[in-house]
C-alpha cells in the first residue's frame, strides 16, 4: 500500500508512528476511550492523533487499515463486512461493538436499530472523521440528514424531517427511490411517496407531494444542498419538481 | 529508539532522493537545451516557427523545477528528524514530526 507513497513521508510517517509506540510505553492507559467487539478484540482507541498505532484513525494501524482484519474499516473483516458476527455494517447483528468513552460503556455501534444503547454507525463515523470532540463528549444526537448533507448526499426530506429516500438511478440501492422493493420506492412502505394511503404519499396530507394544496411538502436536497420542493402544488414559491415525472427526473439527472 | 538505524534509514532516503533530483536535472537540462537549439536554429535560418518550441519547453521546464524545490524541502525536513528525536521530549518529538508531514504533504490523509 505504501510502495506508490512517497518515501520520505513514509519514513515520517514511521518514525513519527514510532515515537507514539514509545509514548505509549511510558503512559498508563486508564480511562481511554476505546471501541471493542464483543469477543473481547480490542477495536482501536478514539483519538484526533491519526498518527497513532492504536487510533482507530490511522489509516496503516492495525485498528484504522482497510486491509487489517481487527478493523473495522475492513470490509471483509467480522467487525467492518455487512455479514460480521460482531460488526457495526451487518443489520441483524445483535452482538456489536461496545464503545466506551473515558473508560465507560456508552453504546453500541451499529446499524441494526433494534440493539440496546444503539449508536448508529453512520453517526459514530461522521463525528469519527469530523468531530471526534463531540464523539468524546457524547453527543450523538446528531440527525441522518444532517450526516447525509455534510457528506453532499442527495436525497429527499419530508417536511417534518423524515428521510424520504435516496436520488438515485441504481434501483439496486436499498435506500433508492427506483427501488421498488426498498422502504422508499415501495408503494405499501409507510416512508414511501409512493404509497396513496400513506403519510408521506397521500394526497390528503400535508407532508406529502400529491397535496395539491400543501405548504409543506418534501424537500430535494442535491449534493447536500436545498435544490426546491417536491410538490404538485402550483402556487408553492420557488423550484419545484413535479412528483408524477419523479422517476425520469431521477434517472436523467443522477447516476 | 535507536538514532544510528534512523539516521540510516534516512540516509537511505536521501539517496534515493538525490537519485531523482540528479534524474530531473538531466531532464530539464535535455529539455532546456532543445529550446536554446530551436531559438539558435531561428536566428540562423531566419524562420519564425523555430521560435515555437523554445516558448514550449520553457513552460516544461516549470514542473521538474518545481519537483527538485519540493525534493529539496523533503530533503531538509528529513535531515531535521534525528535532531528533533534526539533533542525533544518524545510527545513534542512526535508533534514536531506531525507537523512537518503536514507541512510537506498536507493533511489529507
Amino acid at each position: 500500500m505504501t510502495e506508490n507513497k512517497d518515501k520520505t513521508k513514509v519514513l515520517l510517517e514511521q518514525l513519527l508512528s514510532e515515537l507514539h509506540k514509545e509514548q505509549s510505553k511510558e503512559i498508563v492507559s486508564t480511562g481511554d476511550s476505546y471501541l471493542q467487539a464483543q469477543d473481547n478484540q480490542f477495536l482501536g482507541t478514539i483519538t484526533s492523533n491519526k498518527y497513532d498505532n492504536d487510533s482507530i484513525l490511522n489509516k496503516y494501524g492495525t485498528y484504522g487499515s482497510k486491509y487489517s482484519t481487527t478493523s473495522i474499516f475492513n470490509s471483509y473483516s467480522q467487525y467492518g463486512s455487512k455479514y460480521g458476527s460482531y460488526s457495526i455494517n451487518n443489520p441483524y447483528c445483535t452482538v456489536p461493538p461496545k464503545l466506551f468513552i473515558n473508560g465507560k460503556f456508552v453504546g453500541h455501534v451499529s446499524v441494526n436499530k433494534y440493539v440496546t444503547n444503539q449508536i448508529p454507525t453512520e453517526t459514530f463515523l461522521y463525528l469519527l472523521e469530523h468531530n471526534i470532540n463531540a464523539l468524546l463528549n457524547k453527543q450523538f444526537n446528531l440527525k441522518e440528514v444532517d450526516i447525509r448533507s455534510n457528506n453532499g448526499e442527495s436525497y429527499i426530506i419530508a417536511n417534518d424531517g423524515t428521510y424520504l429516500g435516496k436520488l438515485t438511478s441504481n434501483d439496486f440501492d436499498t435506500d433508492s427511490l427506483l427501488n421498488d422493493f426498498g422502504p422508499y420506492g415501495n408503494e405499501f412502505s409507510p416512508e414511501s411517496i409512493f404509497n396513496g394511503f400513506g403519510t408521506y404519499g397521500s394526497e390528503f396530507s400535508i407532508q406529502s407531494p400529491f397535496n395539491e394544496y400543501s405548504n409543506t411538502p418534501p424537500k430535494i436536497i442535491v449534493n447536500g444542498k436545498l435544490y426546491g420542493l417536491l410538490t404538485v402544488n402550483e402556487f408553492v414559491v420557488g423550484k419545484k419538481v413535479n412528483p408524477k415525472g419523479l422517476k425520469q427526473w431521477i434517472k436523467d439527472n443522477f447516476k | 529508539m535507536d538514532l544510528d538505524q534512523i539516521i540510516k534509514r534516512i540516509y537511505e532516503v536521501h539517496r534515493q532522493n538525490r537519485t531523482t533530483e540528479i534524474l530531473l536535472i538531466i531532464g530539464t537540462s535535455a529539455l532546456f537545451l532543445c529550446g536554446i537549439t530551436c531559438f539558435v536554429v531561428a536566428i540562423i535560418k531566419q524562420e519564425f516557427a523555430w521560435g515555437a518550441p523554445p516558448l514550449i519547453t520553457t513552460g516544461l521546464l516549470y514542473y521538474p523545477l518545481k519537483e527538485i524545490k519540493e525534493l529539496r524541502r523533503k530533503n531538509i525536513a528529513l535531515a531535521t528528524a534525528p535532531a528533533l528525536i534526539s533533542q525533544l521530549p518524545k510527545a513534542k518529538a512526535a508533534e514536531e514530526i506531525q507537523k512537518l508531514l503536514q507541512n510537506l504533504f498536507g493533511n489529507n490523509d
